[in-house]
């Protein structure tokens, strides 16, 4: 049974509880200054497509202005909408600053996207005097009130957070949940991944609520919507999956200045460089990698930062590199710092496969057996290898660079 | 145990050093060693489109003890630096 099935409510179901701070990115990056956010603000596009827009600041969003709309579409509605460039990588330490002070209270949370987080409310009554008691200590663990709903499922505490105040939350019980969820707009689906496409479309049909949504039925809904309109009117129901929670783990980051090095060839090397040195980290405990995340910092304002799964846990650095190259292909401009972290280990490496066999590997092994002898004694910086970044820089200390020596 | 490396960085890093020059502002002492041969120097400037430009100048000199030693003048921080160019 999973964590998200226990519990005592009403019905002897789950309490989740969402804990939803509006704005988070664009709060962020702008400093968190108030005063910016009462200004017409977006956070500007990305590049790519139709050039959408970020978070809106509430001015913005007064003159019609939403998150996602075309970046020409914006600047029609309003013309003094001012656009601040996202900060990602802020963005990400800030919400695990703040995912960490909630997982201070014991919380398990799930992280749906910075600014809104999920978890469990049972089994921290005790520790903290009920249910009351969970919503305050949410409340204090971050240094802006969030907007907390708490609710039988997961996106009905998320409706409840929507709806709630700053230092009010919202809590529905059980038995109201389907009643409750059934007035609340179909643009509440926006907020999951998976239904936000279906807003537009069930509005200009006229489906203005979630209990609309219902009434169609399932057979109607599927016929038109798919699999998508089918968990839709799941969630609108009241039925939710459990809540899928993150690991506490070390988090294992490296980050360079690149200087000039700043193109193609260069930034590869330098990749290599971050990867070494993660995977010689003495907090890594021998663990495979699974998902890391690559940031930069770019020479125009703002930052970069892309996630990337590899295929199958590995700790080999030339299939880290390999992997993570294509990702760094995508950066929207030259970039002054690379950056890279661990974001989810997998197992304790064993013997990883190899095509190449016989004396080299043999050779080779002894090679690894003997460094990592050394390491033991020494440290992980014991053994390094020199590895040129950039051959021709005039500059002879950027020409190369010493690196932890991995096996 | 005695570390041949320090640390994970660049190589080759200048390292400061001290310097006595003469009136045209050539080295004459290179970490307590007299220049006995002065090799040739050259001027270096990098990176004027970044915020932290390079303006050194080199000088690849000989010292009395036989050492072959190359040294700059940092020109933003008039500091001096040994380093294998």
């Amino acid at each position: 049974m999973s964590r998200g099935e226990r519990s005592r409510g009403d019905n002897g179901g789950p309490r989740i509880v969402c804990v939803y701070v509006p704005r988070f990115q664009l709060r962020v990056a702008a400093g968190g200054s108030q005063d910016l956010l009462e200004r017409a603000l977006a956070i500007a596009p990305s590049g790519g497509g139709t050039m959408p827009v970020g978070e809106v600041s509430p001015s913005a969003q007064a003159q019609g202005v939403r998150a996602g709309m075309a970046l020409s579409e914006a600047l029609g509605r309003c013309r003094e909408l001012e656009l601040i460039p996202g900060d990602p990588i802020k963005v990400a330490r800030a919400w695990d600053q703040a995912a960490r002070a909630l997982e201070g209270i014991g919380a398990q949370l799930e992280l749906a996207r910075p600014g809104l987080a999920y978890f469990v409310a049972d089994g921290l009554e005790g520790l903290h005097g009920g249910e009351r008691g969970v919503i305050a200590a949410a409340g204090e663990a971050l240094r802006r009130p969030p907007r907390i709903g708490v609710a039988p499922t997961r996106f009905g505490a998320l409706a409840a957070a929507l709806e709630a105040r700053s230092r009010r939350a919202r809590v529905i019980g059980d038995r109201e949940a389907r009643r409750y969820l059934a007035a609340r707009p179909v643009s509440v689906l926006r907020y999951r991944p998976e239904t936000e496409p279906l807003v537009p479309a069930l509005e200009q049909l006229g489906v203005l609520t979630l209990g609309d949504l219902v009434e169609l039925g399932a057979a109607a809904i599927t016929d038109r919507f798919g699999a998508l309109g089918g968990l839709a009117r799941r969630l609108a129901l009241g039925h939710d999956t459990p809540l899928q929670t993150r690991r506490v783990e070390d988090r294992l980051e490296e980050s360079m200045d690149l200087g000039e090095a700043n193109s193609g060839l260069l930034l590869e090397r330098t990749l290599s460089v971050l990867v070494d040195r993660l995977l010689a980290r003495p907090e890594r405990r021998g663990r495979t990698i699974r998902v890391l995340v690559i940031s930069a910092r770019l020479v125009e304002r703002g930052t970069w930062c892309e996630e990337v799964v590899l295929r199958e846990p590995i700790c080999d650095a030339k299939r880290i590199v390999l992997a993570l190259t294509a990702p760094l292909g995508q950066l929207p401009a030259p970039a002054t710092a690379l950056g890279l972290a661990v974001v989810e280990f997998g197992p304790v490496t064993g013997d990883q496969t190899s095509l190449l066999d016989g004396e080299r590997r043999a050779r080779d092994e002894r090679r690894r057996k003997a460094v990592a002898q050394v390491q033991a004694l020494a440290g992980p910086y014991a053994v390094l290898r020199a590895l040129i970044v950039q051959a021709d820089s005039p500059l002879p200390e950027h020409r190369n660079l010493l690196t932890p020596w991995v096996g | 145990m005695r570390r041949l490396v320090s640390a994970p960085g660049p190589l080759n890093a200048p390292k400061p050093i001290r310097v006595q020059v003469d009136g045209r502002g050539r080295p004459i002492v290179v970490g307590g060693e007299q220049v006995e041969r002065f090799i040739h120097d050259w001027y270096h400037r990098f990176g004027w489109w970044r915020d932290d430009p390079s303006r050194r100048r080199y000088y690849r000199v000989d010292t009395v003890t036989g050492r072959h030693v190359v040294v700059f003048r940092d020109m933003f921080t008039d500091g001096w630096f040994s380093q294998q160019a």
